[in-house]
């Protein structure tokens, strides 16, 4: 039934060419090979152009952008494209040899619009870490994660990882196409569309036969988890709540409680550590460390709630915030 | 998907109420009970009377009577539950792929929900259901109920364990189960369990009229008295303190409510809340 369906695979990159390589020879190795291989480059320089120019058939493309423009090339990556499907997969992720054809057999099912898979990250435990919650939008606005568990069969989800996902082309386009409100990290970009989908009321599943094995490739700026990394999630997160469910959702007032309630139980635990840590040294550290996550939570979710406003008008007025 | 049910017999109280409340969702309910007439800790206990009772709520011949020899005073009373619940939840996961474990003093406000959060566990892969219990602590003479609930008086959930678990689960102490993936359902979309930990992430919200009331308390003086004799409650050194203080905001509920924010036990605040539907059934 899938064997039917067309499907194309859209890499965006970034000043990863060995990478980009890696992953298009994992690509070459599918049971169940594309119909189509776009990579869609933001480098400054022309590596990742001659590494896919070794790849017969894989086309090039460019975002001009640059740094901090993910999701602008996945919808770069889209434009002109007449798939049926298509998959994204990070210019750091390595696809099984199955990993295309476990995707699409869940598209079996006409009402699901989108699959997403477990991307390996090679710790112990990760297999059962977080079943029965991956892939959720919690009540209280927070997102669980847990891509790399393994649940032994497909299970319904609210979003997926942008290292390992794919859509029905119809249906994105039926919304409007992919939205570019997330700068920084580009951390939440991804999510935009899935939520967007959960909210038309389509169904979204993680197959966890799809894997990648995600190997985390040299950041764009700074490092994985750092300062900045806080302070976009942050700020990021309250644009993607607001835009794709709208101002008035529950989620976003209790959004912006939980992250409320976040921020006081960091600077109480800075100040916890004044108490509980022995020496100068350790209790100004964790002082320090406890005010700095708090602060940055503080101001990327006051900063989201500004960009929010900005990108709401943005999208009444048509701009997907892509151009 | 195919859903089955057991409970223990020998607490004849809210019996034919808490069966009522989600027969219809259920193919089969395994009845274990003892077949001496005992209760875990050896003394006699109204077995006969809760077979009665419960017959009474079986119109479809749903119940599988299951005997068995569950008192051993030489053994740890929650052992034993263990034991009693374990066979009957074995038995009960036979031809199903959930089995509901809700006491019989617990009756489900909202069937539906109840059905719809199990399709979403399942839908998840969970394989334990966590859902919401108030617990009801006396009722006023005017119908009203004492309820166990926040410092100022917000909607409280309790956790005794999952209200249902998939099909051949193994119990690790009574009804709970160690390491299962869990769907999780709360009054509010944050714990308000005061048992478990601030940031116990909540995965989906009922409203109060959607939970699972627990009428444990709610009961008169002999049945009370009987109840913590069968379970063991009655030999705890501060028995006689528990029952004095139940007797006491029984009498007074108004007052025990409204000085409940002065009370320094988390698990003493009360509420009054209405549910006219129990305001005047016997226990």
């Amino acid at each position: 039934m899938t064997a039917s369906l067309s499907v194309a695979v859209v890499i965006a990159t970034f000043n990863r060419a060995g990478f980009v390589r890696t992953c298009l020879e994992h690509l070459d190795r599918q049971t169940r090979p594309a119909q189509r291989v776009v990579v869609v480059d933001a480098s400054a320089d022309d590596r990742t152009r001659t590494v896919v120019s070794q790849f017969e058939g894989v086309e090039y493309r460019r975002n001009d952008k640059g740094r901090g423009a993910t999701a602008t090339s996945r919808a770069l990556g889209l434009e002109g494209l007449d798939e049926d499907v298509v998959a994204f997969i990070d210019d750091d992720a390595f696809a099984e040899p199955t990993w295309l054809e476990e995707l699409m057999e869940a598209y079996v099912d006409d009402r699901v619009m989108a699959v997403g898979g477990r991307a390996i990250n090679d710790q112990p435990e990760e297999a059962g870490e977080g079943l029965g919650e991956i892939g959720l939008l919690l009540p209280n606005g927070q997102l669980t994660g847990w891509f790399a568990a393994d649940p032994g069969r497909a299970v319904e989800v609210d979003h997926m990882l942008g290292a390992n996902m794919s859509v029905r082309l119809a249906a994105v386009r039926s919304l409007g196409g992919i939205r570019d409100f997330y700068p920084g990290t580009c951390l939440r970009e991804e999510t935009d569309i899935a939520l967007r989908m959960r909210r038309a009321g389509m169904r979204i599943v993680f197959a966890p036969a799809a894997v990648v094995r995600h190997v985390a490739g040299d950041y764009a700026k700074g490092r994985r988890f750092d300062a900045r990394y806080r302070y976009f999630g942050a700020r990021n997160h309250v644009v993607l709540l607001t835009t794709t469910l709208g101002w008035r959702d529950p989620h976003v007032r209790r959004y912006v409680r939980t992250a409320i309630v976040g921020t006081v139980r960091e600077f109480r635990g800075g100040l916890g550590a004044l108490r509980s840590r022995r020496g100068v040294k350790p209790k100004l550290k964790g002082l320090a460390g406890g005010v700095r996550r708090g602060t940055l939570d503080l101001v990327g979710t006051a900063s989201g709630v500004w960009a929010a406003s900005r990108a709401t008008v943005r999208i009444a007025q048509g701009d997907n915030g892509v151009a | 998907m195919r859903i089955n049910a057991y409970v223990l017999a020998g607490d004849p109280a809210w019996v034919e109420q808490s069966i009522a409340s989600y027969y219809r969702l259920v193919d089969r309910i395994i009845v274990a009970f003892d077949s001496d007439g005992r209760s875990w800790s050896g003394l006699p206990m109204a077995v006969d009377e809760s077979l009665e009772r419960l017959r009474r709520a079986d119109p479809l011949q749903k119940m599988v009577m299951m005997p068995g020899q569950f008192a051993d005073p030489a053994r740890r009373r929650m052992e034993l539950e263990t034991v009693q619940r374990q066979a009957a939840l074995d038995a009960a996961s036979d031809g199903a792929d959930w089995v509901l474990q809700i006491d019989t003093d617990e009756i489900a406000l909202s069937a539906g929900r109840l059905a719809a959060e199990l399709h979403t566990a399942e839908s998840r892969a969970a394989r334990a259901l966590e859902y919401p219990l108030r617990v009801l602590y006396a009722r006023t003479r005017s119908g009203l109920f004492l309820e166990q609930s926040g410092r100022f008086w917000t909607m409280q959930a309790s956790y005794p364990g999952p209200i249902a678990v998939a099909a051949g689960t193994r119990l690790s102490f009574a009804r709970q189960v160690a390491g299962a993936p869990v769907h999780r359902v709360d009054l509010a979309p944050w714990n308000t369990d005061p048992a478990h930990p601030a940031g116990t992430p909540v995965h989906a919200v009922v409203g109060p009229d959607e939970t699972i009331v627990h009428m444990s308390w709610v009961r008169s003086e002999a049945q009370l008295a009987e109840k913590a004799l069968v379970s063991g409650h009655a030999s705890d050194p501060d028995w006689n303190d528990t029952i004095s203080a139940w007797r006491r905001r029984s009498r007074h509920p108004l007052r025990t409510a409204a000085l409940s924010p002065l009370a320094s036990d988390r698990f003493a605040h009360y509420r009054l809340s209405l549910l006219p539907q129990y305001a005047q059934t016997d226990p």
